[in-house]
């Protein structure tokens, strides 16, 4: 029996044996894990002993390790704390806050404001970091106490004194009012703004300033619905009862508890602003539109001289028929009404056009005694009729040849020599020419026209060369007149550089003296394209075979019936088109071709350019009628290959003098040759011709871009033909939709194709447009100027076909 | 054998594209093969061609209201495309975005008026001297 149970005792002692060995190991690890433990502990105790802050140690969400600071901090008991949750240590009016800085700030730490058991708040630097405890992963929450950080007294104070600075400073008043609306605190500029001393603003309530006491409980409800209310506009009235226009911003004072105490905001005075801002737009809109009448006018200078054509034309047939005493009578009548009539359509095309800025200045060698001569010619049998005494006297130290615009200066002289005359009576009428400073290359020449007429009053002195005045209402009525003649004389010197004055005394005279600068012209370079006025020549013209090439039938009656006054072996023959003037030169052989500029189908400088190239009729003389008296037009008319012009309505007597010239076997006149061998180069010529009216645009820069590559500009020209005309429509769809939008985006990119048609003049325009579309401003008006872009791209799009087809036709 | 400088042209206007290749062609004495793009979104597509220099106007939508603006499509360059230098071109109103556009990694800029030609040949020979030096070359 015994066997049995020694065998037993013997399998339980190595039981046992194995048992113990297996708790000896675990024993050991357990107080390895132990030793661990505490000598993390007695770390985390080292480093938190030794640190002001207040550190936590949290498992699972559970406080397991504070250190003293901690306790000291918050005023709490260390075995108090097992209870308590991080949150707590906020205080209960900042902890949404800083729960959502917790989770959603990036870095790991945030300041917010902190309580301690006794319910004092303080400001804390709370920070977090994960740390491995006791095998497990736990945070460690740090909290700094801010209240005697440096830094922060610091900044504490520098925001203050600048806030104390900006508030002193500012130039909007600033104002603290409480919550029944009494000013509680205002800057100097507040005071100064309305007019109050501190005292008696203090306490004041701010109902006072508003001028409209329905104003202020609008704004006020609409602080109370948002809290805050930025930019908003409101009248507001000063001590004095001044009202001002101001924009107001103000946000809502809270205490700790966010109830609302008061008010704080910014005034800002807009009156000035908002009084400039009118008048800028008033003024733009002014100037906007008296261009706009300008360029009307001007553009309708061909519209109106055609029927003038046509009136002063058949006047002339008229007197040459038979008539009786009282016809006769009649017609005198009907011709000095519409020559004065014509007279006035001038001064007022000739004003548009400088106001539209049209007007160009011609630059050529031109006698100053000759000009001035001519002047006491014109005036001599009307002076006479009035009893006057011209006296004309000439410097002799004036330099014979000059550059400038010989026709310009005749205007001036002209107008002032005819007010002269017309407002003298009796005694004399002067013009005086004087040298007044003389160097190498110019000379300064002062010219004086004085009379002894019925002067003017001294304070109407000043005004006399404004626009549409007259002296007086009566005055008008008894000289006639538009009251532009003066107002185009001045801005005729002013665009030669020169200047005007008037002297003037009623009932003793006045005397204008104009003072112009003109470069000196070489000895050998006189030429002289004047036409003395006593040169009348009537012999016939004799055998001659003429081409009339006029599409108004009116115009076509008048040349022609004028024409065949002047020899019986004249024959005329009509086109009413460059295309059947074209079809007639290949027939017919004639001696000169009358060439109306302005027509369909083939216009007066495309046929003269096929006729001149195609049908290499380089001699037959061409003489171009246009509407359109302008320096340009002349030159234009010369550099596309006619040998002169002659502008409608026409004087008979100048008409006769051209074709003499130009039909006689005679080297052409000399206008033409100087004109040809002073042409500037290709490049500047285009630039010239382009600037001057009537074209709209200005190749120049394409030019200049593309460097003589006539394939490219074939191209750019093609381009441009098909796609203005789309913009422009897409303008007008994006405005009749009103999708702004669009309208906006369509008028910036037309910008490109008005910088390369050389439109100056819409650059503005589509400006506007642009940015009225886009601040959805002045949208009325905007429809105007999209109809201006519009008549000049027609325009335009004339011109570039024009140049389109001399470029193919080249090639 | 030198070096051939691609540049990339992006206006939705095709004067203005023509306009410039002509310029660049005759005015820049490098070797360069210059494509045009109506459209940014066709520019993207052909990244892959590696374009030294890519001109890029700020407005792009004046013909089709959709299509991505220059701000998008050098935001997308910079992201597939950094080594190519991006030139914005933009007009006079809209200068601030388009110095905006610079901070956002274009090169430069270009204001559109009439020196905008001469400008734009004169950050080509910039951008060329500059990828010469840093290949090298120079």
């Amino acid at each position: 029996m015994l066997t049995p149970l020694a065998a037993e005792l013997e399998y339980l002692k190595e039981e046992y044996n194995l048992l113990k060995q297996e708790n000896e190991t675990l024993y050991k690890q357990m107080i390895e894990v132990e030793k661990e433990a505490l000598e993390c502990e007695i770390r985390f105790n080292q480093l938190s002993k030794a640190s002001f802050e207040g550190v936590v140690i949290l498992k699972d969400d559970q406080i397991k390790l504070v250190n003293d600071a901690f306790c000291h901090l918050f005023g709490i008991n260390k075995n108090q704390i097992s209870n308590l949750r991080i949150i707590d240590l906020v205080a209960p009016e900042h902890q949404k806050e800083a729960l959502y800085q917790a989770e959603h700030n990036n870095k790991d730490w945030f300041e917010t404001i902190c309580i301690k058991t006794d319910g004092t708040r303080f400001p804390a630097r709370i920070r977090r970091k994960f740390v491995p405890h006791g095998g497990v992963e736990a945070m460690v929450v740090v909290f700094s106490d801010l209240t005697n950080d440096k830094r922060v007294e610091q900044e504490l104070i520098q925001s203050e004194l600048l806030y104390q600075k900006l508030f002193e400073e500012s130039r909007d008043a600033i104002y603290i009012s409480g919550i029944n609306g009494a000013l509680l605190e205002v800057n100097p500029a507040a005071l100064e703004l309305f007019g109050y001393t501190r005292d008696e603003m203090l306490g004041m309530s701010a109902l006072k300033l508003y001028a409209n006491p329905q104003e202020r409980e609008r704004f006020q409800k609409a602080m109370q619905e948002k809290g805050s209310v930025s930019n908003y506009e409101v009248i507001l009235v000063k001590k004095d009862g001044t009202e001002i226009d101001c924009i107001l911003s103000s946000t809502t004072r809270r205490n700790a508890q966010m109830q609302t105490i008061g008010y704080q905001g910014i005034i800002r005075d807009i009156t000035e602003r908002k009084r400039t801002d009118e008048l800028v737009r008033a003024k733009a809109l002014a100037e906007r539109s008296t261009t706009m009448k300008a360029q009307f006018l001007a553009n309708m200078s061909h519209e109106i001289r055609t029927p003038m054509n046509a009136v002063i034309g058949m006047t002339h047939l008229l007197q040459d028929t038979h008539l009786t005493a009282e016809q006769n009578r009649y017609v005198n009548g009907i011709q000095s009404a519409s020559e004065h009539l014509l007279v006035l359509i001038n001064d007022i095309l000739d004003f548009s056009k400088i106001e539209a800025g049209k007007l160009q200045l011609e630059e050529i060698a031109f006698s100053l005694r000759e000009v001035i001569n001519n002047i006491a010619d014109t005036f001599k049998y009307k002076v006479q009729e009035k009893k006057l005494e011209l006296l004309v006297s000439i410097d002799e130290q004036l330099p014979d040849m000059v550059i400038g615009d010989p026709t310009r200066l005749t205007q001036i002289l002209m107008n002032l020599v005819s007010n002269a005359v017309k407002f003298t009576e009796r005694g004399q009428v002067r013009l005086d020419a004087r040298l007044f400073t003389d160097d190498k290359q110019a000379a300064t020449v002062a010219f004086a026209v004085a009379d002894t007429g019925i002067g003017i009053e001294q304070d109407k002195v000043d005004v006399i060369f404004d626009s549409f005045s007259q002296v007086n209402r009566s005055a008008t009525r008894l000289y006639g007149g538009t009251g532009l003649g003066l107002a185009i004389t001045k801005k005729l010197i002013e665009m030669q550089g020169g200047s005007v004055s008037v002297k003037s005394k009623v009932g003793e005279g006045t005397t204008f003296l104009v003072v112009l600068r003109y470069v000196k012209a070489s000895g050998s370079k006189t030429v002289n394209h004047k036409y003395s006025l006593s040169e009348m020549a009537v012999k016939p013209l004799g055998k001659l075979r003429l081409l009339v090439v006029e599409d108004n039938e009116l115009n076509r009656v008048v040349t022609t019936d004028t024409i065949k006054k002047w020899g019986k072996d004249i024959m005329i023959d009509i086109a009413e088109n460059g295309e059947e003037a074209v079809k007639k030169v290949r027939k017919h052989r004639y001696d000169l071709i009358l060439m109306d500029v302005q027509m369909p189908k083939m216009n007066g400088y495309e046929a003269t350019h096929y006729i001149r190239k195609t049908l290499g009729k380089t001699d037959l003389p061409i003489l171009a009628m246009t509407a359109y008296a302008t320096t340009g037009e002349a030159e234009r008319t010369i550099t596309s290959g006619m040998n002169d012009y002659i502008s409608k309505p026409f004087d008979p007597k100048k008409l006769y003098q051209k074709i003499a010239r130009l039909t006689s076997k005679e080297p052409v006149v000399l206008i033409d040759n100087v004109l040809e061998s002073e042409a500037p180069p290709e490049a500047e010529k285009r630039n010239l011709k382009s600037e001057i009216y009537p074209h709209v645009t200005n190749l120049a820069f394409l030019d200049e871009s593309i460097g003589g590559d006539d394939e490219l500009k074939v191209k750019m020209l093609e381009i441009m033909l098909r796609e203005t005309p789309d913009e422009v429509a897409q303008m007008e769809k994006f405005y009749q939709e009103k999708n702004w939008d669009r309208l906006r985006a369509v008028a910036h990119k037309f910008k490109s194709t008005v910088s390369y048609m050389g439109l100056q003049g819409l650059k503005e325009v589509i400006n506007n447009i642009q940015q009225n579309a886009e601040k959805r401003e002045n949208l009325d008006i905007t429809q105007n100027m999209i109809a201006e872009v519009k008549n000049i791209c027609l325009l335009a799009c004339q011109e570039l076909q024009e140049e389109l087809t001399t470029l193919q036709q080249n090639r | 054998m030198a070096r051939n400088y691609k540049i990339f042209l992006v206006d939705d206007d095709i004067k203005t594209l023509i306009m410039l290749k002509n310029h660049l062609e005759k005015r820049i004495a490098h070797h360069i093969t210059v494509n045009v793009f109506a459209y940014g979104e066709n520019c993207l597509d052909r990244l892959d061609e590696e374009p030294d220099i890519i001109v890029l106007d700020y407005y792009l939508n004046a013909i089709k209201e959709d299509a991505l603006s220059g701000t998008d499509i050098l935001k997308q360059i910079v992201e597939l495309r950094p080594q190519a230098r991006v030139v914005m071109m933009s007009g006079q109103d809209d200068m601030e975005t388009a110095l905006e556009t610079v901070r956002n990694g274009a090169y430069d800029y270009i204001i559109k008026n009439e020196k905008a030609m001469q400008r734009l040949e004169f950050l080509v020979n910039k951008i060329v001297l500059e990828i010469q030096k840093a290949e090298g070359v120079v």
